[in-house]
């Protein structure tokens, strides 16, 4: 990150003393390599540019020659060597410009943002590839700069386990539709105001139980999840399950796979914007997957809630996508643009 | 913003300064034409400077304000994108008659009565040198100084790029 930040030394940066913000855990480290690459991006010397200043330098040495040498011959002798003396900032901003990585604002704000693909993307093949291929489920090994991240199969869904896991969310349903009857705290409208999360593994017949506290001045059941005990599932598969319970309305099997996937991307992988933007995508392409972007902005804020802090490389740029689009830009791209890239949190 | 600003007033101001030197203090000593083409020059761009970084002032009120309400950063933000217009379309101006003086100076434009007795300065006292023998030593002395001045300006603007600008080498991600 040190890299990043000196080459963006010509732009006004904005540091927050926010503790969630540059996180160096393994998993941002992929992010960090290119965000790293993206900004020590710069105009290196070429022939070109090496035969230009040359030449300037030459010139300059022939004015100087011929203002001393005919300092009493020539009248208005010294005109070519004013020229050369006045111009002689040029070649001096070219050398700099050389030198310090500058960037234009369209790269300024390509970069992250291309920085912020690829990790997603590269999550995203993997297990598409290891969705697709027949055979018993692999470990999918991901490089991500110098520490290995090894993500684990996508777990295999036979019939059985399907069924179990459709009744249960019939049953997380209906027990929603009866809280949210009940209380109406617990809408799902009022899931911005999720502030802690907590998991009470009981016994009940034959169930574990997860306790979502949706507002603490709620009662404390506001919504309560139970689980099939399924040992071949690890145990933060509870995750998950609020992901299904979350995202997949209509209880149909490939829509529980595909959350299945896409809640494996973003438990490892809590770029949460792109992540969010990626899965956009991807749900444009499945047209049978139907979530919405903003229960899957619910699921996002409980695990981070959960897990106490957010595992950010870079606060995420999109996010403020709404706000910053003021009254002096009119550009399509408004949503996008700021003034200079503010890396501070959104919240 | 402080160091870049002042290394680009520093090297501005005395590469102008320099050809200043040169030009007027050559004979006939005095405001000519091209002298005077060369302060308009550098006074425009020392305005063009502070413009801009009065911009980017009110740019930052506008960003990092957060309790302001939307009608004084709609404020300061208008304020913030007129002013880099404005300073974009002077420089524009600005660079575009230098090279206008500069194709006047090769093309021998300037090189009339007028300017070359420094009327501008010197008025009813002006007068046009015909033989330079008698002040050689004068022109080399502002010649002199003149190069040596931009050399000096031009050394001091490479030192600090180079010293403040990140080694392509030695990145070191910590």
């Amino acid at each position: 990150m040190a890299a990043a930040l000196i080459s963006l030394q010509q732009l006004p940066l904005e540091l927050t003393q926010d503790e969630r913000l540059l996180a160096s855990i393994p998993t941002n480290d992929l992010w960090k390599q290119e965000i790293k690459d993206q900004f020590s991006r710069r105009k290196t010397w070429s022939l070109a540019t090496v035969k230009s200043v040359v030449w300037v330098v030459i010139i300059f040495l022939f004015a100087l020659i011929d203002s001393f040498v005919s300092l009493d011959s020539v009248a208005g002798s010294y005109e070519g060597h004013a020229i050369c003396i006045i111009w002689l900032w040029l070649p001096c901003l070219v050398i700099g410009w050389l030198r310090v990585p500058t960037f234009t604002g369209g790269e300024l704000w390509s970069a992250p943002r291309f920085a912020n693909q690829q990790p997603v993307k590269k999550v995203i093949t993997k297990v598409r590839q290891a969705t697709t291929t027949d055979g018993p489920p692999k470990q999918i090994p991901i490089r991500t700069g110098r520490k290995r991240l090894v993500i684990d199969p996508v777990p295999e869904i036979n019939e059985e386990n399907q069924k179990v896991e459709v009744e249960s969310i019939q049953e997380y349903a209906r027990r929603e539709e009866i809280d949210q009857k009940a209380s109406p705290l617990s809408n799902p409208t009022h899931h911005q105001s999720i502030t802690s999360f907590q998991t009470h593994p009981e016994v009940h017949q034959g169930h574990d139980h997860l306790t979502v506290s949706v507002n603490p001045n709620a009662n404390q059941s506001a919504i309560s999840i139970a689980r099939p005990v399924q040992p071949s599932i690890n145990p933060e598969m509870d995750e998950l399950l609020i992901l299904q319970k979350l995202t997949s309305l209509n209880r149909d099997e490939h829509r529980l796979t595909a959350t299945f996937n896409y809640s494996r991307i973003m438990r490892y992988l809590v770029l949460v914007d792109d992540v969010l933007t990626t899965l956009d995508k991807l749900a444009r392409e499945k047209d049978e997957v139907g979530f919405s972007r903003k229960r899957l902005t619910e699921v996002v804020s409980i695990i981070i809630n959960r897990r106490g802090s957010l595992p950010l490389g870079l606060p995420p740029l999109y996010s403020q996508r709404r706000r910053s689009c003021s009254l002096w830009e009119r550009s399509p791209q408004c949503s996008t643009r700021r003034l200079w890239p503010s890396f501070s949190s959104a919240e | 913003m402080f160091n870049a600003a002042v290394m680009a007033l520093i090297l501005q101001c005395g590469m102008t300064a320099a050809a200043m030197i040169i030009v007027a203090l050559s004979p006939t000593i005095g405001l000519g034409c091209l002298s005077l083409g060369y302060t308009i020059y550098g006074g425009t761009a020392i305005v063009i400077m502070f413009l801009t970084i009065t911009s980017t002032i009110f740019a930052r009120i506008t960003e990092t304000r957060e309790e302001r309400s939307t009608i004084v950063k709609g404020f300061t933000a208008f304020i913030a994108i007129a002013l880099r217009r404005i300073t974009f379309l002077l420089a524009l101006i600005n660079g575009v008659g230098l090279i206008v003086l500069s194709c006047f100076q090769f093309s021998h434009f300037l090189d009339n009565c007028y300017c070359n007795a420094s009327v501008l300065s010197r008025g009813a006292d002006s007068y046009i040198i015909v033989l330079y023998t008698g002040s050689v030593t004068t022109m080399r002395n502002s010649r002199i100084i003149g190069t040596f001045l931009s050399g000096v300006v031009m050394v001091i603007y490479m030192v600090f790029i180079w010293f403040t600008s990140a080694s392509p080498v030695n990145i070191d991600d910590s």
